[in-house]
C-alpha cells in the first residue's frame, strides 16, 4: 500500500450545502492532499495519499445533512505529489449536472446566534450558513457561487469575508453570506412614499394595529395581519380577493401547540429543512380567527424559517396569518413592485435582496404514519425525482390549469417546478413560461417533446407552440394522474389505477373524474368509471354545486319530488335550471367524483356555492369525522357497460336523503360507502386481470378521511396499496404524469 | 386526422373545425384566392361567397331560416365591405314538407333580399326521401361590390386600434337554443338576425381596418381568429360589453358566457382610434347601431392572445370555444 491517487465525480444536491468544507475537513483529517471544486457537470474531488479509499467511505457516511449523492465515478490516476488540501474556485460551462439546492429553513446553529447578544450577527434578519437559507430562490444561474447568485450585489465586508474564505469556518463558501455590515436593508414602505425608520418596529406595530402587510419572504412575498384579530383577516380577504379559502398561518412551536394539538411526526415535519405548512387540528379553545378557515377543524402553520420571520413574529408575541401575497390563483409577487404589492397591503415590509425564481410555501398532512403532500414547492423545489423508466427524450409536461406545475423529464430524473397558480389569467402563463425559461438555463434543458392536456379550453395549451422544434402530445387527465403516481413510487408493474377527481377531458368528450384504469405506463385501459350523470351549466355548476345536485336529483328520481322542491328554492333560476337538465341541453355528461361530493354535500346542507374548489367537500369531511365510526353504510351497485364496470352510487345518494339520521353520521357513512364501493371495484378488476396492487390518484383523495378508509378496505382484501408520497395527489402531479407518458409514447413510436 | 370520423364539432365553427379545413380540404383545394380563408373571395372589385343552413328549429322567435339563409350571405359580402348585390338560393327540401311552410320561409327570404338591396338571381330545388332530409337545408351564394375606400384586411391592423361592436351579443344563440329544447323562457329571447347591409354601407368611408361578423363560435371565437398567429393581441373590457338584461340572466342560469354565443346581426370593427369616434357615430344613426360601442384595443403587448379585464380588475385569457359546455375547474 502506497500513495494513491484517485479522481471521484459526484452528482447530486452537493452545491450550497456545505459539501466543499465537508469534503476539506474529511481530507485534511486523513492527512490527504489534493482539491475539491465545483463544477458544472458536479463535485470533483481529487485526493491523494494512504487513506483514500476511508475517505470515500466517510463520503457517503458522514454527508452533510441536506446533501444527497445521486451519483459517484471514482478512477485512479497517478499521484502528482501534490501538498495540501485546496478548495478550488468553480469551473465555468460544461455540461449541467450537479442540482440546485432547494432553500432551507433557518438552522439551529444560526439560530443560536440570533439569539445571542455577543454574536455579530445577533439578531440580524439576513443570517445564514452552508446548511440554511435561500438557494433555489436566489440562483441565477449555475454553477451556485455567489456571483450567480442574487446576493452578488453585496460586496463581504473583512470579516464576512474571512470567514468565507476560511474552510474551517461554518460559514465556509456560504453563498448569501452576510451581516449587519455589508448584508441587505430591511425597509418598511407604504402609499405615503416614504421609507420608514426602524422598519421592523413600524412593521410589528403597524400589524397590532390591525394593518395588513405584505413581507417579503423566501420565495416571495406574504400577507401578514395577527391571526386572532377578525377585522384584520376579514379585511385580508378582500384585498386578496378570496372569500373563504383557508390561509396559512406562522408562529413559534410553542405558539402552535397553544392553538394545535401536535404529534410528533408532524413537530418533526414543522421542525424539518423544508419547513413546509403542516394541517393541525386546532384546539376547540385556539384563539385563531374563524374566519382563517371557515367551516374546518384543520389550520395550517409553519414555523418563522427565515430570520426576518422570526423578527416579527417574536416582535408580535402571537401568530399571524401569512398567507402569499396575490390575487386569489394568480402566482406569488416576487418582485419588488410596490405599486402592485400595496394593492394587497396596507404596507411593505420589504428587503434589497431580489428574488430570482419564486415558490409559494409547501402544505403538507400527515395522515397516519404517512407525509401527504397538498402543494410541493419551497423547500422541495427543485429536488429532482427518480423515475422508474429511462427517457431518451427530453420532455416538458406543461400541467393542467388549476394548481398549475410543469414538469421535465430527462434520462431517469425529473424535476417537477413549484405551484405556480391556477393557469387561466396571462399573469400565470407568463410566470410558466418565464420559470420554464429559468430551468432550461440552470438545468441545460431543451425539450424534444412538450406534452398538454387533452382538454381543449386550457389556456396553456398554447405555450407548447413556443418550443421551436419539438413535437406535441396530448395525454389525458387522469391517465396523466396515474402515471405520475406510478412515476412517483418508482413503479412498473401493470396496476388498477384509481383515479377520483374533480374534472378532466375525456377522451370521449365528456368529463371524467371517477376513473378505473388497468395497466402500466405503455397503456392504461379504462375498465370502469363512477355512474356517469348530467352536469348542467359547465363551469357554473362546480362554483355553484346545488346545480349538480338538481341534476344527481333528477338522476334519482326524475322530474318530481325532491327534484321539484330543490328546483323552487332556486325561483326561476332553479325552473329553467331544471329545463336545461330535462333536456340535457347546455352541459355535458360527467363521471367526476368531485361532483358527487360536491353535489352530496349542497344535499346534507352544507351550502349552495362554493368559494374555492373543494370547499363543500372539505366541509363535508370535517362534519364526518365528527361522527363516531360505525358500520353502517348505504347501498350501490355496480353494472356494466360497453364492456367496462360502472360504479353506481345513486342508491347511495338516494338513501342518504330518505336517511334520517344526523347529517354528520350520513357524511361518515358516505365516506364510507365509497371506499366500500372503491374496494368492490378493485376486487373485480382484479378477478379479471389478477393484478393485486392498486395505485390512488386525483384530488379527491386528499380527503383524509376518505382515504384512510379506502387503505383500510384495500388492505382487508389483501391488495397492495400505492398512494402519493412526494408529489400532491391532486393536479399538482398531472405535469410529471404527462411527461411520463409522453416518453412512453415516444418509445413506443421509436419501437 | 384519415382515421377520424366527422363529429358535430367539426361543424362547430371551434378549433376542430378550423383543423378539418387546413388538413383535410386545404391540402386538396389549392387555390390561392381560397388559401385567403376569409369569408369571401374577392375577385377585382368582386366579392364571392356562399353558406349552408341547417339550423333547427326553423322558426325562432326573431327570424326563421329563411332570414337566416340571406343573412348569412349578406352578412359574410357586407364584413368583406361588399355591398351585395346577386343571391342564389337552392333548397334541399324532404318528402312530407308543407308548401305552407315552404311559403312562409320563401317569403322571408324575399323579404330580407329586398332590404338590402339584393337580388335573387338564380336557385336549385331538390327533393330526398322522408327522414333524410330533416325538413329542408337552404344554400346560398352571393357576389357582391367592393365599396370600402380602403380594403378591409386583416394585414392593416396595428396597435393602437380599436374593437368595435354594433350592439348586444349573445341573443341568436340562446334564442335558436331555448327553441329548439323548447324551454319555457324561449319568448323572452330574440335572435338578432339582421342583414347587415345597409347599415355597414352607412361607414364605407371610415378609415375601418378590417370587419368579421362574430357567428358560429361568438365574439370569443372571432376574436381569437382576428389575433390567431399575429403579432399583435387584443385586450377587451369586460364592462363594455353589450349583453342585453334577460341574456346576461339566462346565461347566468345556463353556465354559458355570452362571449360564446352565436350571433347573426352583430359585426365586430377594427378601426384605428383617430377614427373609432367617427364610425361610432355612424353607427349609432342606424338601429343595428344603436347600442354600439367600443369594447376593446389591440395591443403589441400580447401577441395572439385575447384578454378579458373581468369587473373585478383581474386578467383573464380568452379562448375560443368548442361549442359544447365544457367545465374546465376541479
Amino acid at each position: 500500500m502506497g500513495t494513491v491517487r484517485k479522481r471521484i465525480v459526484l452528482r447530486g444536491i452537493l452545491q450550497g450545502v456545505g459539501f466543499r468544507p465537508f469534503v476539506y475537513r474529511t481530507a485534511v483529517a486523513l492527512c490527504l492532499t489534493g482539491f475539491v471544486r465545483n463544477t458544472s457537470e458536479g463535485v470533483w474531488i481529487e485526493v491523494e495519499g494512504l487513506s483514500v479509499d476511508a475517505f470515500i467511505r466517510a463520503l457517503r457516511r458522514d454527508l452533510p445533512r441536506h446533501s444527497r449523492i445521486h451519483g459517484m465515478a471514482v478512477r485512479r490516476i497517478p499521484p502528482e505529489q501534490s501538498r495540501g488540501f485546496e478548495i478550488r474556485s468553480s469551473e465555468e460551462g460544461g455540461k449541467f449536472n450537479s442540482l440546485v439546492s432547494p432553500d432551507i429553513a433557518l438552522c439551529p446553529g444560526c439560530m443560536k446566534e440570533f439569539a445571542d447578544p455577543t454574536n455579530r450577527r445577533f439578531r440580524y434578519p439576513f443570517i445564514t450558513c452552508t446548511d440554511c437559507g435561500p438557494r433555489w430562490s436566489i440562483i441565477e444561474t449555475v454553477p451556485y457561487d455567489r456571483p450567480n447568485t442574487t446576493m452578488k450585489l453585496f460586496p463581504m465586508c473583512p470579516s464576512c469575508r474571512s470567514e468565507y474564505e476560511n474552510p474551517a469556518d461554518r460559514r465556509y463558501h456560504a453563498q448569501p453570506i452576510s451581516c449587519h455590515e455589508c448584508g441587505p436593508t430591511l425597509n418598511l414602505a407604504d402609499a405615503s412614499g416614504r421609507l420608514w425608520s426602524r422598519p421592523l418596529e413600524s412593521a410589528v406595530e403597524r400589524l397590532k394595529q390591525g394593518e395588513v402587510l405584505a413581507v417579503k419572504g423566501m420565495g416571495g412575498y406574504h400577507l401578514a395581519c395577527p391571526a386572532d384579530d377578525d377585522a384584520a383577516v376579514l379585511r385580508l380577504r378582500r384585498l386578496k380577493k378570496r372569500e373563504a379559502k383557508p390561509f396559512a398561518l406562522m408562529g413559534t412551536l410553542e405558539m402552535i401547540e397553544r392553538e394545535c394539538r401536535l404529534t410528533r411526526s408532524e413537530r418533526t415535519l414543522l421542525e424539518s429543512a423544508a419547513a413546509p405548512i403542516v394541517l393541525l387540528t386546532r384546539r376547540k379553545d385556539s384563539s385563531v380567527s374563524r374566519c382563517v378557515a371557515p367551516g374546518l377543524n384543520r389550520i395550517g402553520f409553519m414555523l418563522p424559517y427565515t430570520p426576518l420571520h422570526l423578527l416579527l413574529i417574536e416582535g408580535i408575541g402571537k401568530p399571524l396569518v401569512m398567507t402569499s401575497a396575490n390575487h386569489s390563483g394568480e402566482p406569488i409577487f416576487f418582485a419588488d413592485d410596490l405599486k402592485d404589492l400595496m394593492k394587497v397591503a396596507d404596507a411593505v415590509l420589504t428587503h434589497d435582496r431580489p428574488i430570482r425564481a419564486f415558490a409559494d410555501d409547501s402544505v403538507v398532512q400527515i395522515a397516519g404514519r404517512r407525509t401527504i403532500f397538498i402543494r410541493r414547492s419551497r423547500g422541495f423545489v427543485p429536488l429532482p425525482l427518480r423515475m422508474p423508466f429511462r427517457s431518451e427524450r427530453t420532455v416538458l409536461g406543461l400541467g393542467g390549469m388549476l394548481k398549475g406545475t410543469f414538469a421535465f423529464l430527462q434520462g431517469d430524473r425529473a424535476l417537477v417546478s413549484p405551484y405556480i397558480g391556477t393557469l387561466d389569467s396571462p399573469r400565470s402563463i407568463d410566470a410558466e413560461m418565464e420559470l420554464i425559461g429559468h430551468f432550461m438555463t440552470l438545468f441545460s434543458l431543451s425539450p424534444d417533446v412538450v406534452a398538454v392536456d387533452l382538454h381543449p379550453l386550457y389556456p396553456n395549451r398554447r405555450l407548447a407552440d413556443s418550443f421551436a422544434g419539438s413535437r406535441i402530445r396530448e395525454v389525458q387527465h387522469h391517465r396523466a394522474h396515474l402515471a405520475a403516481l406510478l412515476a412517483e413510487r418508482n413503479v412498473r408493474e401493470r396496476v388498477i389505477g384509481v383515479a377520483m377527481d374533480g374534472t378532466g377531458y375525456g377522451e370521449d368528450g365528456t368529463i371524467w373524474g371517477g376513473e378505473f384504469f388497468v395497466g402500466d405506463f405503455r397503456r392504461f385501459e379504462r375498465e370502469g368509471n363512477l355512474k356517469e350523470v348530467f352536469l348542467p351549466s359547465g363551469d357554473s355548476a362546480v362554483r355553484e354545486p346545488w346545480r349538480f345536485s338538481l341534476s344527481l336529483l333528477h338522476a334519482i328520481f326524475g322530474p318530481d319530488g325532491p327534484t321539484v322542491t330543490l328546483a323552487e328554492k332556486f325561483g326561476k333560476r332553479g325552473q329553467v335550471l331544471l329545463e336545461a337538465v330535462l333536456r340535457r341541453t347546455g352541459g355535458v355528461s360527467t363521471s367526476s367524483c368531485g361532483r358527487l361530493f360536491d353535489g352530496v354535500s349542497s344535499l346534507l346542507g352544507l351550502g349552495d356555492v362554493s368559494g374555492y374548489d373543494g370547499e363543500l367537500p372539505s366541509r363535508l369531511e370535517a362534519l364526518a369525522e365528527t361522527s363516531a365510526p360505525s358500520r353502517d353504510q348505504y347501498p350501490f351497485s355496480i353494472d356494466r357497460d360497453d364492456g367496462r364496470l360502472i360504479l353506481n352510487l345513486l342508491p347511495a345518494v338516494a338513501g342518504l336523503i330518505r336517511d334520517n339520521r344526523q347529517p354528520a353520521q350520513k357524511a361518515r357513512m358516505f365516506h364510507r360507502t365509497l371506499a366500500k364501493g372503491f374496494r368492490m371495484m378493485a376486487e373485480r378488476l382484479r378477478e379479471r386481470h389478477g393484478i393485486g396492487i392498486v395505485g390512488l390518484t386525483g384530488g379527491v383523495f386528499q380527503n383524509m378521511l376518505l382515504l384512510k378508509m379506502t387503505v383500510r378496505e384495500l388492505r382487508a382484501s389483501g391488495f397492495r396499496i400505492l398512494i402519493h408520497s412526494r408529489l400532491p395527489a391532486n393536479d399538482g402531479c398531472i405535469s410529471l404524469g404527462q411527461a411520463c407518458l409522453a416518453a412512453w409514447e415516444e418509445r413506443a413510436e421509436s419501437g | 386526422m384519415t382515421q377520424e370520423k366527422i363529429v358535430l364539432a367539426h361543424g362547430g365553427g371551434g378549433v376542430k373545425t378550423s383543423r378539418l379545413i387546413e388538413e383535410v380540404f386545404l391540402k386538396r383545394f389549392r387555390d390561392p384566392l381560397l388559401r385567403e380563408l376569409d369569408d369571401g373571395a374577392v375577385i377585382g372589385d368582386r366579392v364571392f361567397t356562399t353558406d349552408s343552413f341547417v339550423v333547427r328549429p326553423l322558426f325562432f322567435p326573431g327570424g326563421d331560416i329563411g332570414k337566416l339563409a340571406v343573412c348569412g350571405t349578406v352578412n359574410d359580402l357586407a364584413v368583406m365591405g361588399a355591398e351585395p348585390l346577386y343571391l342564389s338560393v337552392a333548397f334541399i327540401l324532404e318528402e312530407g314538407f308543407e308548401i305552407a311552410r315552404l311559403e312562409q320561409i320563401l317569403d322571408s327570404i324575399s323579404e330580407t333580399a329586398a332590404a338590402c338591396g339584393a337580388r335573387i338571381v338564380t336557385g336549385d330545388t331538390k327533393v330526398v326521401e322522408k327522414g333524410k332530409g330533416d325538413g329542408l337545408y337552404i344554400n346560398t351564394s352571393g357576389i357582391g361590390r367592393l365599396t370600402f375606400s380602403r380594403p378591409v384586411a386583416l394585414s392593416r391592423i396595428e396597435p393602437g386600434d380599436v374593437v368595435v361592436i354594433n350592439g348586444p351579443i349573445g341573443q341568436h344563440g340562446l334564442a335558436v337554443l331555448a327553441a329548439r329544447a323548447d324551454f319555457g323562457f324561449s319568448a323572452d329571447i330574440r335572435s338578432d338576425v339582421a342583414p347587415l347591409w345597409p347599415f355597414i354601407g352607412s361607414f364605407s368611408g371610415v378609415n375601418v381596418k378590417f370587419m368579421r361578423d362574430p357567428t358560429r363560435g361568438g365574439v370569443a371565437q372571432t376574436l381569437n381568429e382576428i389575433v390567431s398567429g399575429k403579432k399583435f393581441g387584443i385586450e377587451i373590457d369586460e364592462e363594455e360589453i353589450p349583453v342585453e338584461k334577460e341574456v346576461r340572466a339566462f346565461c347566468e342560469i345556463l353556465g354559458f358566457d355570452p362571449m360564446d354565443l352565436p350571433n347573426e346581426g352583430k359585426v365586430i370593427v377594427v378601426v384605428s382610434h383617430d377614427e373609432a369616434p367617427r364610425l361610432l357615430e355612424a353607427m349609432h344613426r342606424d338601429p343595428l347601431g344603436l347600442a354600439a360601442r367600443a369594447i376593446g384595443r389591440i395591443t403589441g403587448s400580447r401577441p395572439g392572445q385575447v384578454i378579458l379585464k373581468t369587473s373585478l380588475g383581474t386578467d383573464r385569457i380568452v379562448v375560443a370555444a368548442t361549442g359544447d359546455l365544457l367545465p374546465r375547474i376541479c
